[in-house]
């Protein structure tokens, strides 16, 4: 009996196992919910790292001849910039909105693959704190985005030192490039075949090709992008380690090698990067307007196979980022009309989503506003970019602050208004609260004045001929009041993100509750708790349409009675 | 792969069981193979001290081997 009463005892003060305790519980996860909200909030602290470099390069460049940054921190600010901001805040943001919605959007239980889902995370949490953590080493990347090859070679042509280092890269700075950017491929690989399989092969019954919600369908198409483009960048990063560190000469001219290999292997891989970082916003905003407008998409077909279209023609545009290197009059001619057909597609969609909205009854909340941003935001990007596809303009504005202004409408006015749609629109779902709704509007006016603010006037200072990335100017050029106007529009932004901020944390304190369907939307992620229990579905449904909460809430009209599809 | 479709529940199987019938396991190999990989990569950084390199690679393996044999 006295031994009964010990060994319970014992069982009784068992010590918890790691992935009982409420850490532990996040750090084993392979939830595919909880693993979207870890890819969210890490991308946003990245969000606001790459925010604070942002508004640095502003400070610098407010006024001529500044001097708040040396022109060695300048040159690792403004490329870090660019790689948090890709890597680390919007292709991590997506991903986890993806990991989070599109299981349940397509009614399955979590992604097909929950471990390697997990590992892709981890990988994005530690390759982006590899990446950043080359700051405290006073070697963080420095020459650029796009590390253009010699600039990136360990020693100059023909010697073993970098001389006076104007020619190359002597540090480790692009080594962390190259090495991050390897880890992060590979974490996108991982997510990448997750989504393809999970899209492909865990749809509930009923849900054809035809029937899955736009935003699963972009997902789908991103992913596939990034299966076929990553490799690329893999082989010039691997490529460019060899060079400085196996004494292998793939980029050096004076070796037999040819620096411009690199920028073809780059921007074959860089220019569906660009599709990568909006194609799903072009999903979000698929799935907002139909819900605030109260109406079924407006040629959903034609949306969804644009998207394809898009993803097809991504490939075959990449050197119109190399016009300005001398190419063949034979290929200007072809990048330039390939780079001209894209846009085609991309008006597809816009005019798609302006047909859904005419007629509607529209309900102008936040979801909506970001919405309707990203249209105008983005068909300014859409436009300039479509100016940077005639060759003979190119030339006279390449690597000038027009390029700036135009990638920046893109993946701002564009990418960012999307994703904010995004977290506005599933946030209830998320986490059961409605965001407070007056200031979510006070955030939007603020980037809306904000992104216009900042990123206009680089279009007149590109034409007046700033060259992107110039670490100061002097004040006789006649550049110093755009330039201030650019600065006071960043700090504006910075405000909007801070507004973002507070509307969060008032909301997960004391926030309305949202109930299940605060929006009264169409597809399966709202037919669940908010937020979801961790088995999705009690009950996996069967989908008859294109909207199939939509049939559910209203039997009597559902589309699947007249469906065509 | 998750491969449970679960069509229907059960007849009196309450939530709970459902939840932990249905959830995917948790695994801290996801964590260990993605920290041994970082590891591995500060070890070509850190080249004048190539046993970085080197512990980083042994552990990547040992990741592997342990997420490959973990029982689901």
């Amino acid at each position: 009996m006295a031994t009964r009463t010990i060994t319970e005892g014992v069982s009784i003060a068992r010590r918890r196992r790691l992935s009982e305790t409420y850490i532990g519980d996040w750090i084993m996860t392979t939830d595919h919910k909880k693993l979207g909200i870890m890819y969210m909030v890490t991308a946003f602290f990245f969000f606001l790292v790459g925010g604070v470099d942002a508004l640095l390069i502003r400070t610098q460049l407010a006024q001529p001849n500044g001097k708040v940054l040396s022109p060695e921190v300048y040159n690792q600010i403004f490329t870090m910039h660019a790689v948090t901001m890709i890597f680390l805040f919007v292709m991590p943001t997506l991903t986890g909105l993806g990991n989070y919605i599109v299981p349940l959007m397509i009614g399955a239980r979590d992604m097909a693959f929950p471990r390697l889902n997990a590992f892709g995370y981890w990988v994005v949490l530690f390759g982006g704190l590899f990446l950043t953590s080359s700051f405290l080493f006073g070697a963080a990347p420095n020459a650029g985005w796009f590390a253009y090859a010699p600039l990136t070679e360990l020693s100059g042509p023909g010697t073993t030192s970098c001389g006076n280092a104007v020619l190359c890269t002597p540090g480790p700075n692009m080594d962390f490039w190259a090495l991050g950017i390897l880890m992060l491929g590979i974490s996108s690989i991982a997510g990448s075949i997750n989504f393809v399989v999970t899209i492909l092969k865990l749809r509930a019954p009923g849900m054809t090709i035809n029937r899955m919600p736009l935003f699963t369908w972009m997902t789908l198409i991103t992913a596939f992008l990034l299966l076929f483009s990553l490799p690329s960048v893999t082989m010039a990063s691997i490529l460019i380690l060899l060079d400085r560190h196996l004494g292998t000469h793939f980029y050096v001219a004076g070796f037999g090698g040819d620096p411009l290999l690199w920028q073809h292997l780059f921007w074959s891989f860089g220019h569906p990067e660009v599709y990568i970082l909006i194609l799903p916003a072009f999903g979000i905003i698929s799935e907002v307007l139909p819900v605030f407008a109260r109406k079924p998409i407006f040629g959903y077909t034609f949306i969804a196979w644009s998207g394809v279209a898009i993803g097809f023609l991504s490939f075959t545009v990449w050197a119109h980022h190399m016009f300005a290197v001398g190419l063949p009059l034979v290929a200007q001619a072809f990048f330039a009309t390939s780079t001209t057909l894209i846009a085609i597609p991309t008006a597809v969609k816009i005019f798609n989503w302006i047909g859904t909205i005419y007629g509607g009854k529209l309900s102008f909340k936040a979801p909506m506003l970001f919405a309707l941003g990203f249209i105008a935001m983005f068909l300014i990007g859409g436009l300039n970019g479509a100016a940077l596809a005639i060759v003979p303009f190119d030339y006279q504005v390449t690597d000038t602050y027009f390029v700036v202004a135009h990638l920046h409408y893109v993946l701002f006015g564009g990418t960012i208004f999307g994703i904010f749609a995004g977290i506005f629109y599933w946030f209830p779902k998320i986490t059961g609260k409605l965001m407070n709704e007056r200031l979510a509007q006070v955030q939007f006016w603020l980037m809306l004045i904000g992104v216009n603010l900042t990123f206009f006037p680089m279009h007149i200072l590109g034409l007046l001929g700033m060259p992107r990335r110039i670490y100061t100017y002097p004040g006789n050029l006649g550049w110093n009041e755009l330039n201030l106007i650019a600065t006071i529009g960043a700090f504006t932004l910075g405000v909007a993100i801070l507004v973002f901020i507070w509307n969060f944390v008032v909301t997960l304190r004391s926030g309305e509750a949202a109930g299940t369907d605060p929006w009264n939307a169409f597809t399966l992620e709202w037919d669940t708790d908010s937020p979801p229990k961790p088995y999705n579905f009690l009950e996996i449904p069967t989908v008859r349409s294109r909207r199939p909460f939509y049939d559910k809430k209203n039997p009597e009209t559902a589309d699947w009675k007249a469906m065509t599809h | 792969m998750v491969e449970d479709r679960g069509q229907s529940k059960k007849p009196g199987a309450s939530n709970e069981a459902i939840d932990q019938a249905i959830k995917p396991k948790q695994s801290y190999w996801p964590i260990v193979l993605a920290a041994s990989l970082t590891l591995t990569l500060v070890g070509v950084i850190m080249m004048s001290h190539p046993i970085v390199f080197w512990v980083g690679v042994a552990f990547v393996i040992v990741s592997f081997i342990g997420w490959g044999i973990e029982r689901h």
